[in-house]
C-alpha cells in the first residue's frame, strides 16, 4: 500500500513537472512572437480584442467616446480618472493587478500574468488618465 | 525500478485536461455549504437584482436584457423551422443525428432499446453519480455506453458535425418540456456538486475569470456587446444552434462544448475539454442550479 502511495506521489510530482516544462517551451515561443510586433498605440490596446491587446473595451466604456464603437458595463466607465487616481501610479498598479486591491474582481491582472508590458500598461493608463 | 520507470512514463502520457484553479470568487452561492443552500444563495441573488424575471423566464438567458436578441432570436427560430429557408449546416445536424438514434447497432439494437420508454424522458435522468467510482456520469456518457454495449465505437464528444454532438441533440429532444429534478443526497454525489461548484467559481486561465464573474456577479451587464445570462436556466437548454460566421448558417453547440469555448475567453491555455472529468463535474453542478426549469434541446441562441 505504502508502495502504491509513494508512486501515486511520484507520478503526481513528475506530471506537474512535465507540464511546467511543457508550459516553459510555449511561453518562451509566445513571448518571441509578441516581441516581433509589440502594439504601442493605446487606443488600439484599449478597443480592440485578440492576442498581445489590451482588450478593455470589452468591459470598460468611454463615455466621452462617441464614435459609437461596442463597449461593455462590467468594469467601471472610464470618466473622471484623474479625480479617482490623483497618483497614476495607483492606476497602473489597478491595470496591473487589480485583484491585490480587490480579491473578487474580474480584472485580468494584466501585469502580474505578463498579458502586456509595463510599457504597455504606461501608455494605456496615460490614454484613459485624459478621460 | 522498472515500476518506477512505468509510473514516469504513464504520468508523462496522461492528457492535462484543464489549466489549474488560481483561486476563487466569492459571490452569491460561494460560501454556502449545502446544495439547497447554494441554490437558494443565487436564487435569492437573482431575484433581488433583477425582481421582473421570474421562474421560466430564466431559460430565456440574456433575451431578459436584450429585445433584439429576442427578435432575433424569434427570426432565426423561424427560419429553422421553415424547410425552405433551413439556414446551412441545421438540416444536416438533424439528419445525422437521426441516422445516429435510428440506425440499428452492430448487434441489431437500437439506441431506443437501451433506455426506457424508448428514450422519452431519459435525458432528465440525467447527470448523475456511479456510487462505485463516485464518478459523474452525462446523458452523452450514457449514449456511448449504450453504442460500445451493442457493439459500436463511442462517438467523440466534442465532435458537433459527427459524433455526439447531433445524437445528443435528437436523443435529448426525446425529454423536451420535463423539469429537471436532481437530487443531492449520498456522500459521492455531495462530493461530485462540490466538485463541480470548486470549477465554476475557480479562476482559471491568463485572465483568472471564473464562471462566477461573468454569470453570477456580472450577470445581466454586458461584454463588449453581448448580455450576460445568469447560471440559472442555462443548463436547461442545451445542445443550441448558434449563428456560424464562417458559414452565415448555424451550427451546433452541446453544453460542454459551450464550457469550453467561455473557458477559452479567459485565455486558458487548456480550456476543459468535453467529456472529461472535470467537465462532467461542472454539469452536475451547473444542471442542479436550473432544477425544477423545463429541459428543451436543439433551439437557437445567438
Ligand atoms: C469573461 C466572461 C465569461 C466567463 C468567465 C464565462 N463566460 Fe459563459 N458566456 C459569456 C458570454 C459573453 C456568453 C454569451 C452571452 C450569454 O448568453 O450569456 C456566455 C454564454 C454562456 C453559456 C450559454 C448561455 C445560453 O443561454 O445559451 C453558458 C452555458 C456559459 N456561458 C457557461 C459558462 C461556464 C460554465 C463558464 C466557466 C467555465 C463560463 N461560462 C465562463 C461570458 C463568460
Amino acid at each position: 500500500m505504502k508502495k502504491i502511495i509513494f508512486l501515486a506521489i511520484l507520478a503526481a510530482m513528475m506530471l506537474q513537472g512535465c507540464k511546467t516544462a511543457g508550459q516553459h517551451s510555449a511561453d518562451a515561443s509566445g513571448e518571441a512572437k509578441k516581441e516581433a510586433k509589440l502594439e504601442m498605440d493605446p487606443a488600439k490596446l484599449f478597443w480592440s480584442n485578440g492576442k498581445g491587446m489590451g482588450n478593455c473595451s470589452a468591459c470598460h466604456a468611454i463615455p466621452a467616446d462617441t464614435s459609437g464603437k461596442p463597449a461593455g458595463n462590467m468594469g467601471p466607465p472610464m470618466i473622471g480618472m484623474k479625480d479617482r487616481f490623483p497618483d497614476i501610479a495607483k492606476l497602473k498598479a489597478a491595470i496591473a493587478d487589480q485583484k491585490a486591491f480587490s480579491p473578487n474582481t474580474m480584472m485580468p491582472p494584466f501585469g502580474r500574468n505578463k498579458i502586456l508590458t509595463p510599457e504597455q500598461i504606461d501608455v494605456i493608463a496615460q490614454y484613459i488618465y485624459q478621460y | 525500478m522498472k515500476k518506477i520507470t512505468l509510473a514516469f512514463l504513464l504520468a508523462c502520457s496522461l492528457p492535462v485536461f484543464a489549466d489549474p484553479i488560481v483561486g476563487y470568487v466569492d459571490t452569491a452561492g460561494y460560501e454556502a455549504k449545502t446544495p439547497e443552500a447554494t441554490l437558494k444563495a443565487i436564487q435569492d441573488f437573482f431575484h433581488q437584482k433583477f425582481p421582473e424575471v421570474k421562474g421560466d423566464a430564466f431559460i430565456d438567458g440574456s433575451m431578459n436584457w436584450s429585445e433584439g436578441e429576442r427578435q432575433y432570436d424569434k427570426f432565426m427560430t423561424g427560419r429553422m423551422h421553415d424547410d425552405f429557408d433551413a439556414p446551412v449546416g441545421y438540416p444536416e445536424v438533424i439528419a445525422e443525428g437521426k441516422k445516429l438514434w435510428e440506425t440499428p447497432l452492430p448487434d441489431g439494437k437500437k439506441m431506443a432499446d437501451c433506455f426506457a420508454h424508448g428514450g422519452k424522458g431519459a435525458a432528465n435522468d440525467y447527470p448523475k453519480v456511479d456510487e462505485k467510482s463516485g464518478k459523474v456520469i452525462t446523458f452523452e456518457r450514457a449514449l456511448n455506453d449504450c453504442r460500445v454495449a451493442h457493439g459500436a465505437k463511442p462517438l467523440d464528444y466534442g465532435d458537433m458535425k459527427k459524433g455526439m454532438g447531433p445524437l445528443s441533440d435528437i436523443a435529448r429532444k426525446l425529454s423536451d418540456g420535463m423539469r429537471i429534478k436532481m437530487e443531492i443526497k449520498t456522500p459521492a454525489e455531495l462530493a461530485a456538486f462540490e466538485r463541480g461548484k470548486a470549477v465554476f467559481y475557480g479562476r482559471t486561465g491568463k485572465f483568472e475569470q471564473a464562471c462566477a464573474n461573468c454569470h453570477i456577479q456580472h450577470a445581466g451587464e454586458v461584454a463588449r456587446s453581448e448580455e450576460l445570462s445568469p447560471i440559472i436556466g442555462q443548463a436547461a437548454h442545451f445542445p443550441v444552434f448558434r449563428q456560424d460566421k464562417k458559414t452565415d448558417g448555424l451550427h451546433l453547440v452541446t453544453l460542454q462544448n459551450r464550457y469550453k469555448g467561455c473557458q477559452k475567453s479567459t485565455a486558458a491555455d487548456k480550456p476543459i475539454k468535453e467529456g472529461s472529468d472535470e467537465s462532467n463535474d461542472l454539469e452536475y453542478f451547473h444542471t442542479y442550479i436550473s432544477n425544477g426549469l423545463p429541459l428543451s434541446s436543439g433551439i437557437f441562441r445567438k
